[in-house]
Formats: structure tokens, C-alpha cells, sequence
């Protein structure tokens, strides 16, 4: 029979931290470790022309740009209702009741307030040439993808800040499509320099850094981030990219060859990826 | 009651005789953005309805007042302001007269072929390209590659390369070495900027 060990209280209480400590490294490393996407479901939503995708309490919302409406869809992208009279809405942003819509045909913003459907404009002394993505921050304001003024304008209160011009160096941009808050970060989809940007808001002077230049995008156009990933669309290739968004490196790429992924949104782990030739939605989850 | 139905679709007939229908087929229109783009510029043209744009196929059309009729250069033109190409053009007038422009007819006698390096990146960078070769006298055939980034053209005895190169140029396409002017690059539609040499 093993002799019975006694230990000071101290002890005990310092070696019982120490294991706790463990297995919550233990916990945290299982859950930062990516696991691959994988396809899992595929939805058909309609023939073709949707642009963007919002997410709302027990369904979607989903931009159709080729007949200027907003789509209501229920959790399985069933269409159940339709908002129109829009003007070729691009992406889009749900937040606390109200849709956020990029009207790219009349310049203008509209906020439609779900539940009653009242829409309207978004008074600003901003001018836009072509609003083609939105984001909503509480930190930060409102940001809008300015497509044919090269630039990303952030709105807060009444004041206007323009983000960048047209040009190829990190800080410009060539026709930005979509962008996203995580924290003090905006991320951009630069669809014409074929790369992503991530804005440090919080820098002084304001940080930017270009990713996604090594693989080689034909039009980089909708984006997704969450604290750890981000996802951005390789339309005209047929891709999807999959970036650590702590370092920016590459961790996944997937291969839709044939079709024209435009937008993408995350669920927790699952990405969502919205095709614009086939007007479907494709879950893809961890493996 | 009856009257009034009567007469009604008597003003709707008349609304609808007094308008031209335009129909223009844009080549390679394969981004959104790219093609309500072209749909925004048009909206310079006050008036215009029913605008219906398939990106796949680049049909675009509209409806316009009789009153302000539009010609088919003016239209053809302002697509090329708009940094695309037109095709196929068509208008039919209120009265039911047609007015069409094709731009794959020619009556060149084919003596001469060659090749031109010509910079490009997709299906509308194609139809802008050999769209500005047509432009030129004596090209019968004008065919742009873009796996092999050229241009393959068939014409006759006064086939005049220097007149087509110049041509490319002034549209944004780097051709045999020779840069189109910044300018000009720049004003391409976002799916043609292709990367250039240094």
C-alpha cells in the first residue's frame, strides 16, 4: 500500500492552478488550430445576378443586382419576400433592424428599417461615384466602398473621411468593391489591384497593409473577416482565399474554377460563398 | 367605364409608338460592376427607360422619347466614352423604321496577313481591340488571342500596320513595345487594366 502524502494548502492550490493553466493552453491551442473547409451544402437561390449577402436573426438577405431588388430568404435560401425599386444594390450590411443598401446606380445609401420596411437615404455630405460595399462599426462609423472615385469613404456623425486614391501602392486603390470592421481594422476588397488592404484605424498616421499580391487574383471583390480569418473572392479565377488574419498568410484556397464567387460571409466557423453566375450559395464548414 | 378603358389604352399605345428602342451588343460585359457601369454612364442621356442589360450575352437596350431621337454614332460613342466596345447596334425609331450597324461586315480583298503583340486581359479587352482594328482601311480580319497576346490580322495590299498600331494605342493597348499613354490606361474599365511591362 502506497503511503498517503499530505501537502501544505499552498502547495496544493499553486499545483491545481498550474494543471488548470494547462489544460486552458491546451483548449486554446485546439481552438485556434484551422481546420480546412470543406463543402458541405449548396443552395440555389436563383438563375443568376446576386451580389451580396447579410446575415438576419432566422435568415438572409441577399443583394440582386440584375433586378435591382433585395432579396428576403429564410435560413435554407428560400425566398420568401422581396424589396424593390432599388438601384443596382451591391454588398450589403445587416445591423439592428436596419439593411444597409449601396444603391451603385443612384449613388446613394439606404437604410430600410426591416421590420417596416420604410427606407431612407443616408444624409451625408459625402459624395459617391458608383457606393459599391458597405460597413457598419460602433467605433468607427459607417465605411463605403467608393468604386469609381478609388477610395473608401468613412462616415462618422458629420465628419467625412476619405481613405486613399486611385493608384497600385498600399494605401491607394484601383475600384474597391467591399469592405469590413473587425475592431480597428477595415478590411478592403481592392478588386482592381487584385489584392486585399487592412486598415489600422487605430495607427497614427493611419496603417495600411496589402495582402493576397502572390496570388495573382483576376478581381478581388467581396470580402469576410472574423478576429481570426479572412476570406476574400478571386472572381474572375474561380476562387476563394483563406488568410490567417493575424500574419495574412495564406492558409487555404477554394477552388470554384468555372464559376464567379463574389461574395462571402462567415458564420462562426463556416464560410458562406455566394456565386454569381449560378446564384447559389455554397456552405462550406471545418472539417 | 368602357370609355374610359378605351381610352386609356389608347394613351398607353401612343406612350409607347413615341418611343425609340435602342439595342447595342457590348462584348465580354463579364463583371457587374463593370456592366452597370456601362448602364450608369448612359444615364447622361436624360430620359432614357427600360434599361435591360444581360452581362452574359452584353445585350444592353433602352427606350427613349421620339422627341430627343439619338443617332447610332452618338450611341456607339458613348459606349466607347464609357471604355467599351460596341457591336451590333440597332435602333428602331416610333414609326417602325430601322436603323442598324454591324461592325463584322467588310469587302476587303484578303492579300496580306500578319501579327502584332498587343497587350490585353479579357473578353472585353478582345472585342475593344479588334473593334479598333476594324476602325482602320484595308483590315478584313481583325483576331486578338489572349493566351498568345496577339493580334492576327488579314487585309488588303493597303493594309497599313503603323495606322493600326496608332489605333491600339490611342484605345490603351500596348502594341509591339510601344505604351499607350497613362491616361488612356487608366480610363480602361476596371476588368481590362492588365499588368503592363515596365
Amino acid at each position: 500500500m502506497l503511503p498517503m502524502m499530505h501537502y501544505h494548502p499552498v502547495v496544493c492550490t499553486i499545483v491545481r492552478s498550474s494543471l488548470l493553466l494547462i489544460c486552458l493552453a491546451v483548449l486554446l491551442s485546439c481552438n485556434t488550430e484551422y481546420k480546412p473547409l470543406e463543402l458541405k451544402n449548396r443552395y440555389k437561390v436563383q438563375g443568376s445576378g446576386l451580389i451580396g449577402i447579410a446575415a438576419a436573426e432566422d435568415g438572409y438577405y441577399i443583394s440582386d443586382g440584375a433586378n435591382s431588388r433585395i432579396l428576403v430568404a429564410d435560413g435554407n435560401f428560400r425566398v420568401i419576400d422581396s424589396i424593390v425599386g432599388l438601384e443596382r444594390p451591391m454588398h450589403i450590411e445587416y445591423k439592428d433592424g436596419a439593411l444597409l443598401v449601396p444603391n451603385y446606380g443612384s449613388d446613394v445609401i439606404l437604410s430600410i428599417d426591416m421590420e417596416t420596411r420604410e427606407n431612407k437615404e443616408l444624409q451625408t455630405s459625402a459624395q459617391f461615384d458608383a457606393p459599391s460595399g458597405i460597413a457598419l462599426s460602433s467605433m468607427h462609423g459607417l465605411a463605403v466602398a467608393d468604386f469609381y472615385n478609388h477610395q473608401v469613404q468613412l462616415i462618422k456623425g458629420d465628419q467625412v473621411t476619405i481613405l486613399g486614391q486611385k493608384g497600385t501602392e498600399a494605401g491607394s486603390f484601383t475600384y474597391p468593391t467591399d469592405v469590413q470592421f473587425v475592431g480597428d481594422y477595415l478590411y478592403v476588397a481592392d478588386a482592381y489591384n487584385n489584392r486585399g488592404q487592412r486598415i489600422d484605424l487605430s495607427a497614427d498616421p493611419i496603417a495600411y497593409m496589402a495582402f493576397g499580391e502572390a496570388e495573382k487574383y483576376n478581381a478581388a471583390i467581396g470580402i469576410a473577416v472574423t478576429e481570426r480569418l479572412v476570406a476574400l473572392t478571386d472572381q474572375e479565377n474561380g476562387r476563394v482565399h483563406v488568410y490567417d488574419a493575424a500574419t495574412l498568410e495564406l492558409i487555404q484556397t477554394l477552388d470554384l474554377t468555372g464559376h464567379k464567387p463574389i461574395e462571402v460571409l462567415w458564420e462562426d466557423d463556416a464560410l458562406l460563398v455566394l456565386l454569381f453566375d449560378t446564384g447559389e450559395v455554397l456552405r462550406y464548414s471545418p472539417r | 367605364m368602357r370609355y374610359l378603358t378605351l381610352i386609356l389604352m389608347l394613351i398607353g399605345t401612343m406612350a409607347i409608338a413615341q418611343t425609340d428602342k435602342y439595342e447595342i451588343q457590348v462584348d465580354g460585359l463579364g463583371c457587374p460592376f463593370c456592366a452597370y457601369g456601362l448602364e450608369k454612364k448612359f444615364k447622361d442621356f436624360k430620359g432614357i427607360k427600360k434599361i435591360k442589360i444581360d452581362i452574359e450575352s452584353g445585350n444592353f437596350s433602352f427606350v427613349r422619347s421620339a422627341e430627343k431621337p439619338l443617332g447610332i454614332e452618338e450611341i456607339r460613342a458613348k459606349v466607347r466614352e464609357a471604355g467599351y466596345t460596341p457591336n451590333a447596334t440597332l435602333i428602331t425609331r416610333s414609326t417602325g423604321e430601322q436603323i442598324a450597324y454591324d461592325s463584322a461586315s467588310s469587302d476587303v480583298q484578303i492579300t496580306t496577313k500578319t501579327t502584332l503583340a498587343v497587350a490585353g486581359k479579357c473578353g472585353m479587352c478582345k472585342s475593344r481591340i479588334e473593334d479598333a482594328a476594324h476602325q482602320i482601311d484595308g483590315v478584313a480580319t481583325a483576331v486578338w488571342s489572349q493566351d498568345d497576346q496577339l493580334l492576327t490580322l488579314e487585309g488588303g495590299d493597303d493594309l497599313n500596320i503603323s495606322a493600326v498600331v496608332e489605333k491600339l494605342l490611342s484605345v490603351g493597348h500596348d502594341t509591339e513595345g510601344k505604351r499607350a499613354a497613362d491616361a488612356t490606361y487608366d480610363a480602361l474599365p476596371p476588368c481590362c487594366l492588365y499588368d503592363r511591362a515596365q
